[in-house]
């Protein structure tokens, strides 16, 4: 009995372990926004900054700065979050304070990568901060609704961020 | 009513109340299972030790970890351990340390995460940033700088210009023996633990009550298939019988 619950622990184990998917390396992201992507800029996340990053994560951004790229009144932020278990690595670009486009670059998660299909990403286009939500409101997918809370929350942050930066 | 019907109802209403429990407990267990991520339970992680004892699993913890500038980062089960304190975020697979000027750089086969030697995280650093898309290891190169390498090696004193190098005069970091000292120091984070769905998911598919526990639910999944189709039969029949003696 004990042998075979041990065993099956090992197993999920060794499944989490082999779950990390790269599906859009982060300089392709980069290459398809920007053609030649522009130097990365620095940006210290502050204690002023973690203030606002704070309320959309329910914690400080673990990281004390982030890089982000700016060019054609555009930015660009590569963003991480947990979905449940393990961080979801997601791209997104900013342009006149409107999401123009989400991507998820790196998938850990066991279940709930349908956030990566296109119908599902598509929605955050023009996507706007409104308070503390996103408007038009971004609908759930069954199944994958941690996964889809992190990637609102990304795109809150990333929102936040470009009002943050320099122009 | 018939002796027939007499004995189903009898049968009916014993094999009711032996199920009654099973099927109690596969309702609870199925709705924490299905309504547990909007209570945070499925975050949650259980490290009970006569649990853990109970799955077979006890306390290991790793003999080797990497060592640079006085610092020591180990791999646990559930956590990458700085000096004996959890880093978070946590680093998945760590493939090496360095210290190099009041800073520590660990390696991982994707990126380059910076710390300050109190185990802050100052960023991760990937690709098109660092001049390679995966690492192989890192290391040290005798004037002070941090060095990476997949094919081709490259060293950086800042983590942010990189320029190339040849591999043979950087001191790779490699997993060393921890010492006992530093072994005892990271037993508490070297328990086991079980996420908390999995443990009710075991407990809900009787896998936690030994060989006899799955049997047993697959009982109580017959029960209630039987409870109902004895239901749906006294109830059809009940109701024939009502239009037998009150024809409308």
């Amino acid at each position: 009995m004990i042998r075979h619950l041990a065993g099956t622990v090992l197993m999920l184990g060794t499944a989490v372990a082999h779950a990390d998917e790269v599906l859009l390396p982060p300089e392709d992201f980069l290459r398809q926004t920007f053609g030649t992507p522009p130097p990365a800029q620095v940006l210290w996340l502050d204690d002023a900054t973690q203030a606002k990053l704070k309320p959309i994560f329910g914690h400080s951004y673990p990281q004390a700065r982030l890089r982000y790229w700016r060019s054609a009144g555009r930015t660009a932020w590569i963003l991480e979050d947990i979905g449940k278990e393990f961080p979801i690595t997601a791209g997104f670009v900013i342009g006149k304070g409107e999401v123009a486009a989400a991507r998820v670059l790196i998938y850990r998660e066991s279940r709930g990568d349908e956030i990566r299909y296109p119908s599902f990403l598509k929605q955050f286009d023009g996507v706007k901060l409104a308070g503390e939500h996103l408007q038009p409101e971004v609908d759930a997918i069954s199944g994958a609704t941690l996964s889809v809370w992190a990637m609102q929350r990304m795109a809150r942050a990333a929102l936040t961020l470009d009002a943050l930066t320099p122009p | 009513m018939s002796r027939y019907g007499a004995l189903l109802r009898h049968w009916h209403r014993r094999l009711g109340v032996a199920a009654s429990l099973f099927l109690i407990w596969l309702a609870i267990s199925g709705v924490i299972l299905n309504e547990g991520a909007h209570f945070g339970l499925d975050h949650a992680r259980v490290a009970a030790p006569w649990l853990m004892h109970w799955y077979g699993l006890a306390a290991t913890p790793p003999e080797r970890g990497y060592s640079a500038g006085g610092h020591w980062l180990v791999e646990t089960t559930d956590a990458t351990l700085l000096d004996a304190k959890p880093l978070t975020p946590s680093i998945q697979s760590p493939l090496g340390l360095a210290a190099v000027h009041a800073l520590l750089f660990v390696a991982t086969a994707n990126g380059l995460v910076l710390l300050t030697p109190d185990g802050q995280r100052i960023e991760e650093v990937r690709a098109p940033t660092l001049p390679l898309k995966s690492i192989r290891r890192i290391g040290r190169t005798a004037s002070g700088e941090v060095a990476i390498q997949d094919l081709d090696a490259y060293a950086s004193r800042d983590g942010e210009t990189w320029t190339g190098i040849a591999a043979d005069t950087v001191i790779w970091s490699q997993a060393q023996a921890l010492p006992e000292s530093e072994r005892a120091r990271i037993l508490p984070f070297a328990r086991p633990s079980l996420a908390l769905s999995r443990v009710l998911a075991d407990a809900h598919s009787g896998r936690l009550f030994g060989k006899l526990g799955p049997l047993l639910i697959d009982l109580a999944g017959l029960a209630a298939i039987l409870l109902a189709s004895s239901g749906v039969w006294m109830f059809w029949r009940a109701s024939r019988r009502r239009h037998h003696l009150h024809p409308r």
